[in-house]
């Protein structure tokens, strides 16, 4: 079991953040300064597989919870970052029940699902884990899908149908862009989807999270009233600019 | 708690290592999550650098191991860019006399003790670390700090280098020490025996760890070294452990192989 998987399980908001950049220093610093999981991102970034696999032993290096994000629905892609043993893997862009079910069922063997067998660090190598320890428990990685179009509405209530999904994520600014309303995902009209959103994902009994880029408590709170299961905030080159910019700052003001 | 190599080294307990030569961290995590105590990480004779090297440290983490890092030579420079990085400890190797143990140590502690220049950065957790704890503690209680001995001037001069307090570990490199007498690679005949086995009892005498370096995965010739009063064994490394797996997975292939090729004839 995983922070994540843990927190979640209790009912719990896991706090994580997004991981963008290729050094897998980066994932143990981000690790050690207490986040509950790491989002390390392979749909907007340059990080390779190998570059990944280290960013993996690092999050375990600092016992923080890993979940990572493929570029597309694909098994084909999900494949080899599966066998590296994230926590969670994460889907972009599920726009309809049935790229759902394709998502979580290339996360699981058969029957459940349609996964090739081939495990290699996410059973350790064999040093710790057993086969069957491993069989027990691989289908059980968390299954994370993207919220993030408005075409994804109409099938909601089937894709909160499937077992095997155990999180929505809500992309605001994304699924804000698709309902004509690009930069402004505070719009009566998106601030409506997302209000039903919550409340039907969590009544259908699954957890519900949204990632975004700034900072801001106020932002933040608008998920807390809504009871958000998971939230991730920010990422790696966010804290070195804002660090560098603040840094900056001070020495312009005491030099220039 | 786990008892840490340190304090197995300095109790002159039995302690188990391992080699890293190779460059994927995956090896590491592996290697550290089966029961060694220490990872040995070689950069004196393998292609490891820098970069490499902080991500075998962050692997062995990973898998729960401490790690002893060789560096290539006896060279502060050399000894504070590894140390930066936060590995448990440090190996240098071919230390033949007091002075150069002496600056040895120096280098890996910071004034008045010795002449490090500060500048950790992994070694702090990237700041997250208290600085006066890192120095108080880190450096001084729990780096482990060991020394290759592998020349008979080496062992000349032991009697004298077992006084320094801060030597964890004196280290055999039965290669080197062979080839020091003329007797290169005779490391299990009598003469590098014989070295060897004072410079166990000098270490043993003084209460200190002493350690070797083996490739061989051969319980009788591992045990030869026990019996002379090493306790510190490091043994075999992934690169030997790939090559014995495949010898053995060919072996049953070609013993397969055979047995169609005389059923065939």
């Amino acid at each position: 079991m995983s922070v994540l998987s843990d927190k979640l399980a209790c009912g719990e908001t896991a706090i994580g953040s997004h991981v963008s950049l290729n050094d897998p220093v980066i994932s143990e610093m981000m690790g050690d300064t207490g986040f509950d999981y790491l989002w390390i991102d392979t749909e907007h970034t340059s990080i390779s597989l190998e570059c990944l696999q280290n960013h993996l032993i690092a999050c375990r290096a600092s016992g923080v919870s890993s979940i990572v994000r493929i570029p597309e629905v694909s098994q084909v892609k999900a494949k080899p970052i599966l066998e590296m043993g994230p926590d969670g893997i994460i889907f972009p862009q599920v726009n309809s029940y049935e790229l759902a079910l394709e998502a979580v069922r290339a996360c699981m063997y058969p029957p459940k699902g349609n996964r090739g067998y081939g495990p290699r660090r996410a059973m350790r190598f064999g040093t710790t884990m057993t086969l069957d320890t491993y069989l027990m428990s691989a289908d059980k990685v968390l299954k994370l899908l993207q919220f993030e179009n408005i075409e994804a509405y109409k099938d909601l209530d089937k894709i909160l149908s499937i077992e095997a999904l155990d999180v929505i994520i809500l992309g605001p600014c994304d699924l804000a862009s698709s309902m004509g309303h690009m930069g402004d995902w505070h719009h009566p009209e998106v601030e409506k989807v997302v209000d039903d959103l919550f409340e039907r994902t969590h009544r259908a009994g699954k957890k519900i999270g949204v990632s975004f880029g700034a900072c801001d408590a106020s932002e933040m709170m608008r998920y807390k009233r809504r009871n958000v299961d998971m939230i991730s905030i920010a990422a790696d080159t966010d804290y070195i600019v804002q660090g560098a910019k603040a840094t900056l700052k001070t020495m312009q003001s005491v030099f220039c | 708690m786990k008892t840490t190599t340190k304090e197995k080294m300095r109790a002159c307990v039995f302690v188990k290592g391992t080699h890293i030569q190779m460059s994927d961290p995956c090896i590491t995590e592996m290697v550290a999550s089966m029961g060694f105590d220490f990872i040995w990480i070689d950069m004196e004779h393998s292609p490891t650098d820098h970069q490499v090297l902080v991500n075998h440290l962050i692997a062995a983490k990973a898998g729960g191991t401490d790690t002893i890092v060789r560096i290539p030579w006896n060279d502060p420079i050399m000894v504070k860019r590894v140390l930066d990085m936060g590995p448990t400890g440090i190996l240098f190797p071919t230390i033949n006399t007091v002075e150069e143990l002496d600056k040895a140590m120096a280098s890996t502690l910071y004034p008045p003790d010795g002449n490090r220049g500060f500048g950790p950065i992994r070694a702090v957790n990237y700041a997250l670390m208290d600085q006066e704890y890192y120095i108080d503690h880190v450096v001084k209680e729990q780096m482990i700090r060991c020394v290759q001995i592998e020349s008979k001037t080496a062992v000349d001069n032991l009697p004298q280098m077992v006084k320094n307090p801060w030597v964890d570990c004196f280290i055999i490199g039965p290669c080197d020490m062979s080839g020091s007498i003329g007797q290169l690679f005779k490391i299990y005949e009598k003469p590098t025996g014989d070295l060897i086995r004072k410079a166990a009892r000098i270490c043993n005498d003084a209460g200190k760890s002493i350690g070797i370096s083996l490739i061989t995965e051969d319980k009788k010739l591992i045990e030869y070294w026990h019996d002379m009063g090493i306790n510190v064994i490091s043994c075999g490394s992934e690169t030997c452990f790939i090559t014995n797996g495949c010898k053995h997975v060919l072996e049953i292939m070609d013993g397969l192989e055979n047995e169609d090729d005389c059923h065939a004839r």
